[in-house]
């Protein structure tokens, strides 16, 4: 495959061209309450090409291979346009050349796993939920994607990877008399089969929870200090921070380029940050980014000053900074953009019920329902939470959103525990579906967080 | 793809084969010059099999080697995913969609050539860095199944857009142009977007209270959202919607009025003339004057509900939670949803505002308690009202509440849409006594 993808973009006559031929192979079963909806396994592939003519550079992506002749004509026109209309100048790091092969390492693959083993558990799993009171129906699928990814550019580097990747999520809702309340749930990562074993108790617990919202009541509008719990502050630390290192977000910006300063006194010094896709199994694990790079783990956040950017090899050279490999796309349908992988507030020295007491009057907010980002402006939502009155935790609460501003709130970042959680299932959405995009960290307290409410 | 189905009806009672192909191309600039330009060529083929009432699915990007699809397709029946549909067979279909071949004849310069048009037509009036991107595209629909369906259309799209953003932040104000083929942007709505990017410079701290909100077309669909999730055949089949007992009554005000039209000629988003299980497309009524009228469904749904097919399958959104059409099982979706004009005129609207917010984007909508209508949402940017008139945005906004519950407090509807040419064609709808918060301690 490396020899043929080499002959593809032999005869560019550009100054840089590489090819990424990806195989997919992806497998799902699908409940709906007691209803099986969907079991399919199925293999897809395709390919991407980019072109560096001078300072212009394009990509095109094609499912065919009789195709890549003709995206490898409009990745050139599109590279032609830019360096011909004044257009943005791009150039790329230098990096070593590589060639490698790298397999999955996996505690049982699944793709040795019989369909019906896949459904069975899957079945088991959605049958607790529904067997617990209260619960109306049920969402849950396994979902796996095995991608083997071939990489080779014009200065010589050839990089093959295997990246499996699965996971048993969905929702549990819960209803009473015309009030209907989810609850979230995943398992999963990167590294195999027997993480998704023997989870009946969280499920089970998940479901429990659903039924618990109905009691809850929703949060009142206001200004709260908060303690996040390890996966909302991780949703956090991702939206909040995350995006803002990655540095294509704020390439274009001059401002922010200028706020964004390494060295710049961001946070307060309770906050570390991390991106650390080399961690072994987790499920934002790779070795090699799509621009055959190998990614490395980066200190965003030094007790508060900015230490490091994400990176592209085009951001690298822009920002004059090394190289990271987060150059990441979801799949042989998109070109690369720099993604944070793997993403956390480094845990502190503080007990959870320090941080508790310490907050006296307050919000405890666990659990994510997503988050969002525009520029430096973020939203996550809590699954759900507490009230915290005189230091102790107290009724529950629910339909909760946080709103904030990347520069305000990391200064208001009070303290960190020790304890430390990663999530089990990803899917940013910037621009592309990243289903390693793992996130968490410890208990993180916070002062002045906008939360919605009626 | 005739020999595609003949090959899977050998094992199977009945089958449907779905063929799409695609080609985009897309270009983004920043203050007048070129950031990015890329293009994609995709294909692809979904195959559908019923054996002894039980299903199997597969697809492929490649349609290189079929035993293998339909053998991927055999071995998913082994799943016993329940199955009680008959693939609809011929019937009269609507017109399709108008296709613009000059599409497919176009280049980067189609999209470079009007994105600066807008960004010097924004960069004359406003002191502030200017976002002007776009694309086109064209794609292929065919449909094959074992009842006599073998229907197909194409269509084509030309998007351009311009975006303002507020000093020192990627928060922004923009406004883009649909159609299926190049046009040339309306550059009244090119001003009016310069105009309210300059009185809502401001950033303003206000106080928490329930105020009016006028959602724009697109801050609409956070509670459009909630609508579709409570008004699909699969929450009636699973009993996990608010309106389970409403259908006929008025649960919504009598200002709103909701209509999926595939069919309206004027819409580019959504149209087409049957859904991607080939059941004829129709205009349907899913709320009039804020009575329930309309569940959408797809095939599967109307057979559990023992309902016709509402023309809604809708592949995409994906088992992988993706879009991509052709890798996923049909759901059910309303494409090409409107909400009936009213009778004020968007200045109108603003000036009969005391206090309020123009909604003009939002964060979040996605999260939050949606089966139940909740929502939840950052506004990026909400611009403040005071006495009728823009005096700046909120700082750090938010707005919570219930979707039936907002939507039974209209009190004013534009008398058309905001933009003709938008990527929703919805009216401005204003709704009273929202709860709004924003940094104010």
């Amino acid at each position: 495959m490396l020899d043929r993808l080499r002959k593809l973009i032999s005869s560019t006559g550009a100054d840089y061209a590489d090819i990424r031929y990806e195989r997919m192979t992806d497998t799902a079963v699908s409940f709906t309450g007691r209803d099986l909806k969907a079991v399919a396994s199925c293999s897809s592939d395709g390919f991407v090409v980019r072109v560096l003519k001078g300072t212009g550079f394009s990509s095109a992506t094609v499912t065919r291979e009789e195709d890549v002749p003709k995206a490898l004509r409009l990745a050139s026109e599109g590279a032609d346009l830019m360096r011909s209309s004044g257009g943005k100048e791009i150039r790329l790091a230098e990096v070593p050349v590589v060639e490698d092969t790298v397999k999955a390492r996996l505690r049982g693959d699944p793709r040795e796993v019989p369909l019906e083993e896949k459904i069975a558990l899957t079945r088991r799993y959605n049958g607790l939920m529904l067997e617990q009171p209260e619960i109306a129906s049920t969402q849950l699928s396994y979902v796996e994607i095995c991608r083997d990814k071939h990489y080779v550019n014009s200065e010589g580097t050839s990089v093959s990877e295997e990246l499996v990747t699965t996971a048993i999520a969905g929702e549990a809702i819960a209803a009473r008399s015309g009030l209907l309340q989810n609850v979230r749930v995943a398992v999963g990562g990167s590294d195999g089969w027997e993480r998704l074993q023997n989870r009946d108790s969280l499920f089970v617990d998940r479901a429990k929870l659903a039924g618990t919202l109905l009691d809850a009541v929703p949060v009142k509008a206001g200004t709260y200090n908060v303690i996040l719990s390890p996966l909302l502050a991780g949703v956090f630390t991702h939206e909040a921070f995350g995006h803002f290192s990655e540095a294509d977000c704020i390439e274009d910006n001059e401002s922010l380029r200028n706020a964004m300063k390494l060295g710049a006194e961001l946070g307060s010094s309770a906050v570390s940050i991390v991106a650390d896709s080399p961690m072994p199994e987790q499920l934002g694990y790779y070795r090699y980014d799509d621009e055959g790079v190998a990614v490395r783990r980066v200190k965003l956040m030094d007790r508060g000053v900015l230490s490091g950017r994400l990176h592209s090899r085009a951001t690298a050279a822009a920002f004059g900074e090394p190289v990271t490999g987060h150059a990441v796309a979801e799949d042989y349908r998109y070109e690369p953009i720099v993604r944070m992988g793997t993403i956390f507030i480094e845990p502190g020295s503080r007990s959870f019920e320090d941080l508790v007491k310490q907050l006296g009057d307050g919000l405890y907010l666990v659990d994510s329902k997503g988050g969002q980002t525009s520029g430096e402006n973020f939203t996550f939502g809590a699954g759900y939470g507490f009230l915290v009155e005189g230091g102790a935790v107290g009724a529950m609460i629910r339909d909760i959103n946080i709103m904030g501003n990347l520069f305000a709130t990391l200064k208001c970042i009070v303290d960190v525990s020790s304890d430390f959680e990663l999530s089990e299932r990803g899917g940013c959405g910037k621009g592309q579906t990243n289903i390693k995009s793992a996130l968490g960290g410890p208990h993180v307290m916070i002062t002045d967080m906008v939360v919605g409410g009626v | 793809m005739e020999k595609l189905l003949r090959m899977a009806l050998e094992g199977a009672d009945q089958a449907e084969v779905f063929c799409h192909d695609s080609q985009s191309t897309e270009l983004a600039t920043r203050d007048g010059r070129v950031t990015s330009a890329s293009s994609s060529i995709s294909s692809g083929v979904a195959l559908r099999i019923i054996r002894s009432g039980r299903m199997g699915f597969a697809y492929t990007k490649n349609l290189s080697d079929r035993a293998e699809l339909v053998r991927n397709a055999q071995a998913s029946l082994s799943g016993n995913v329940e199955a009680g549909y008959v693939f609809p067979g011929r019937a009269e279909m609507p017109p399709a969609p108008p296709f613009d071949d000059s599409v497919e004849k176009m280049g980067y310069r189609d999209i470079l050539e009007p994105a600066l048009v807008i960004h010097r037509r924004l960069s004359g009036r406003v002191k502030a860095q200017v976002s002007a991107n776009g694309g086109f595209g064209v794609s292929r629909i065919r449909i094959l199944n074992s009842s006599g369906f073998d229907g197909s259309y194409s269509t084509s799209g030309w998007a351009v857009g311009g975006s303002i953003h507020y000093p020192g932040t990627e928060s922004a104000i923009g406004e883009h142009f649909l159609a299926r083929c190049r046009i040339d942007p309306d550059t009244a709505l090119i001003d009016r977007l310069a105009g309210l990017f300059e009185k809502s410079l401001p950033e303003i701290e206000v106080k928490p209270g329930r105020m009016r909100v006028i959602f724009t077309p697109w801050t609409m669909y956070t509670l459009i959202w909630r609508l579709k999730a409570a008004t699909a055949g699969r929450a009636f089949h699973t009993k996990t919607t608010p309106l389970l007992e409403s259908m006929g009554k008025k649960v919504l005000s009598e200002m709103f009025t909701l209509v999926d039209d595939p069919l309206d000629p004027a819409s580019v988003s959504g149209a087409r003339p049957f859904d991607d299980e080939g059941v004829p497309c129709s205009r349907r009524v899913i709320f009039e004057k804020g009575v329930f009228k309309g569940i959408y469904n797809n095939l599967d749904y109307a057979a559990r509900l023992g309902m016709e097919p509402t023309g809604n399958g809708t592949r995409g959104g994906g088992m992988m939670g993706g879009s991509d059409p052709v890798a996923s099982l049909p759901g059910a979706d309303m494409q090409a949803l409107q909400i009936a004009p009213g009778d004020a005129s968007f200045e109108e609207i603003v000036a009969g505002t005391e206090r309020g917010l123009l909604l003009f984007g939002v964060l979040g909508a996605h999260s939050g308690n949606i089966v139940n209508g909740d929502f939840s949402v950052g506004a990026d940017p909400g611009l403040y009202i005071e006495k009728g008139r823009i005096v700046g945005r909120i700082k750090d906004g938010m707005l919570a509440g219930n979707a039936f519950e907002v939507l039974s407090r209209v009190s004013a509807v534009q008398s058309g849409p905001f933009n003709p040419s938008g990527f929703v064609r919805y009216p401005c709808v204003a709704c009273e006594d929202v709860s709004v918060t924003g940094r104010n301690r």
